[in-house]
């Protein structure tokens, strides 16, 4: 039975030594400098105001939209009030006798808007 | 691999910005990483770059190591799904260098295939990738079975499984051409 440890040897990345100790030491320098990087003032400010600016927009996107809708609501409601202003006044100018069917119509047309 | 007080000892002065502590932590440890990402991606020169990658990540959470102590477990779970991570994007490119297909294929017609290390990487291509992290663990970097059933969080008894059918299948692999030394 074999049980005994292979020799790996020809895998091992540290035959280099000096490369190896290179490596370990730019390893570790690169890490104390991120460090030291995420301890300033800026990148503190900067780490905060990333989630800020991101719940700013997302908070002026959906009040933004619900105004714009809300604006183009009323817009077509105006337009509606001014269509039936526009008919009533016609039928006061011309004298006219609309039928009753009419007028149910446009005004009930106006009381459906409010 | 290094005590386990001062593993935490280190964690906690590299956690105070200590730069030694750094050092030591990574000389303790990168051959460990590496043989954990040389056990899941077959390539040694991708292997030391994840090896750097998750080290980098690991000072960056360092404050999420709950148990300092345990710092090689922690580290190697970094490295494990670094690995995963990078295995799964070489996939997708699907652009296997020359050389690097050479280590992977054991098969494919390798110009080096000469060269023992070749031989190597193609057999332990074959294991599985948990019996090639508990052989290089164990042959390569030296750990014993209790340190690497705390690190794969396996039973010791799994881990001495693992490393008795990973060296048979690599020797049948090999045709018995790696050589062998005793027990230290």
């Amino acid at each position: 039975m074999h049980d005994s440890r292979i020799n790996l040897s020809a895998l091992d990345p540290a035959q280099d030594a000096e490369r190896w100790n290179q490596l370990v030491e730019s390893i570790a320098a690169r890490a104390v400098a991120r460090r030291k990087q995420r301890l300033t003032v800026g990148y503190q400010l900067l780490s905060w105001a990333r989630p800020v600016l991101a719940m700013a927009a997302t908070v002026i996107f959906v009040f933004g939209t619900k105004a714009l809708l809300s604006h183009s609501e009323r817009s077509v409601m105006a337009k509606k009030r001014f269509e039936t202003a526009y008919v009533l006044a016609k039928w006061a100018n011309n004298d006219e006798r609309p039928a009753t069917s009419n007028i149910l119509q446009v005004l009930g047309e106006q009381n459906v808007t409010k | 691999m290094l005590a386990k007080n001062v593993t935490a000892t280190l964690v906690i002065r590299a956690l105070r910005g200590d730069p030694d502590s750094f050092t030591k932590l990574v000389q303790a440890h990168l051959r460990a990483a590496y043989s954990v990402a040389l056990a899941i991606l077959g390539r040694p020169a991708d292997a030391e770059d994840i090896a750097q990658d998750s080290f980098l990540i690991a000072f960056e959470r360092l404050d999420t190591c709950r148990e300092p102590e345990r710092f090689a477990g922690w580290l190697l779970q970094i490295v494990r799904n670094q690995a995963r991570n990078a295995l799964v994007s070489r996939r997708l490119r699907d652009v296997p260098a020359q050389e690097n297909s050479e280590e992977l294929s054991s098969t494919s017609p390798m110009p080096d295939s000469s060269t023992f290390r070749s031989q190597l990487l193609a057999a332990l291509n074959v294991l599985s990738p948990v019996r090639r992290e508990v052989l290089l663990l164990h042959d390569l970097e030296g750990w014993t079975h209790l340190e690497i059933a705390n690190a794969l969080e396996l039973s010791e008894l799994m881990s001495r499984q693992h490393l008795f059918l990973a060296r048979r299948e690599l020797r049948e692999r090999l045709d018995y051409k790696v050589s062998e030394v005793d027990h230290a």
